[in-house]
C-alpha cells in the first residue's frame, strides 16, 4: 500500500452466527491486502468473528432478525474496525489474562469464554461504548513494519 | 458436519472435512464425539488437514472432548490432534492449548504415538 492510500470496507449482515463467516472471509482478505501475513490475517479475522458471535449470542440473544454493521478502515500504519449493533448493551470486561493454565487439572480447562481474551490479545486496542442506542466496538491493529 | 473416519486397530482417526470448524458446526461435532465414545472409541486422533479456520467455540468443544476422553477407559482415553496449519497452531499457542493437547505433524506420527502409549 502506498503512503497516500487508504481503504474502506463496509458490511451489514444478519445477526446469525453462520453469516459471521461472511465478515470473517471479508476481513481476512482485507487484512492480506493491507499487508498482514496469513497468520496475522487469520487472527484478526478470528477477533472480528468472536465479536460478531458475542453480539449474536448476548446483544441479540440469538434473534436472527437484527443486523450487525462492520466498517473496516485501512490507513498507512493501522487498520481500524468498527462493529455496531443495536442489541442489549454488553456487560463484560476485556481481559488480557489467558484463561488457560496448562498446569491446571484437566477438569479446570475452560470450554467457553475465550473470545474476549482472543480479541484483546490479537488487537492493539479495543474500545466499547454505547451511543444513542447503538453498541459500538472499535478495534485497532498496527500494520507490521516492513 | 462432514467428518471422514477410519480405524487403525483400536485408534479412530477422524478427518474433519470442513474448511471452517466454527460455532456453526461445533454443536454437530460434540454429538458425533459422544457417539464415538458410546461406541467405546477411546483413542481418537483429530486430523485437521482440511481445516483452515477454527474459532473459540470449536476450540471449546475440542477441550470438552479432550476431558471426556481423559475420563474414559479408567483414565486411559486419549485425544490427539494432527496436521494443524500455522493459523490454527497460532490460536492453540495464544490460548496455551498447544501445551495441553498432544499435537503431531501428521496422522501416521499420531497413530504411532498413541499405539505406543497403550
Amino acid at each position: 500500500m502506498s503512503s497516500h492510500e487508504s481503504y474502506y470496507l463496509q458490511l451489514i449482515i444478519p445477526s446469525d452466527k453462520e453469516d459471521s463467516r461472511l465478515i470473517g472471509r471479508a476481513v481476512y482478505s482485507f487484512c492480506l491486502h493491507m499487508g498482514f501475513d496469513d497468520v496475522q490475517s487469520y487472527q484478526i479475522e478470528l477477533a472480528t468473528v468472536e465479536v460478531t458471535h458475542n453480539i449474536v449470542g448476548h446483544a441479540y440473544r440469538n434473534c436472527p432478525d437484527c443486523v450487525i454493521e462492520l466498517h473496516a478502515q485501512g490507513l498507512n500504519d493501522r487498520i481500524i474496525f468498527t462493529i455496531i449493533d443495536k442489541g442489549e448493551p454488553a456487560e463484560f470486561a476485556f481481559s488480557s489474562c489467558c484463561p488457560v493454565d496448562p498446569d491446571d487439572a484437566i477438569d479446570a480447562l475452560p470450554e467457553s469464554s475465550m473470545g474476549l481474551y482472543i480479541i484483546t490479545s490479537v488487537m492493539d486496542t479495543v474500545e466499547y461504548e454505547v451511543y444513542e442506542q447503538s453498541n459500538i466496538l472499535t478495534m485497532m491493529k498496527y500494520l507490521p513494519k516492513s | 458436519m462432514k467428518i471422514q473416519i477410519r480405524k487403525s486397530d483400536s485408534i479412530l482417526i477422524a478427518t474433519i472435512l470442513e474448511e471452517r470448524f466454527d460455532a456453526t458446526c461445533a454443536p454437530d461435532f460434540i454429538v458425533v464425539m459422544k457417539e464415538w465414545l458410546d461406541d467405546n472409541s477411546v483413542q481418537i486422533i483429530l486430523d485437521f488437514s482440511h481445516v483452515d479456520f477454527i474459532d473459540s467455540t470449536a476450540l471449546g468443544v475440542i477441550i470438552k472432548s479432550f476431558k471426556w476422553l481423559r475420563q474414559a477407559d479408567n483414565g486411559n482415553g486419549e485425544l490427539a490432534l494432527c496436521s494443524v496449519n500455522n493459523k490454527i497452531m497460532s490460536l492453540l499457542q495464544l490460548t496455551r492449548m498447544d501445551r495441553v493437547f498432544p499435537i503431531f505433524s501428521d496422522s501416521q506420527e499420531a497413530i504411532k504415538a498413541l499405539a505406543e502409549s497403550k
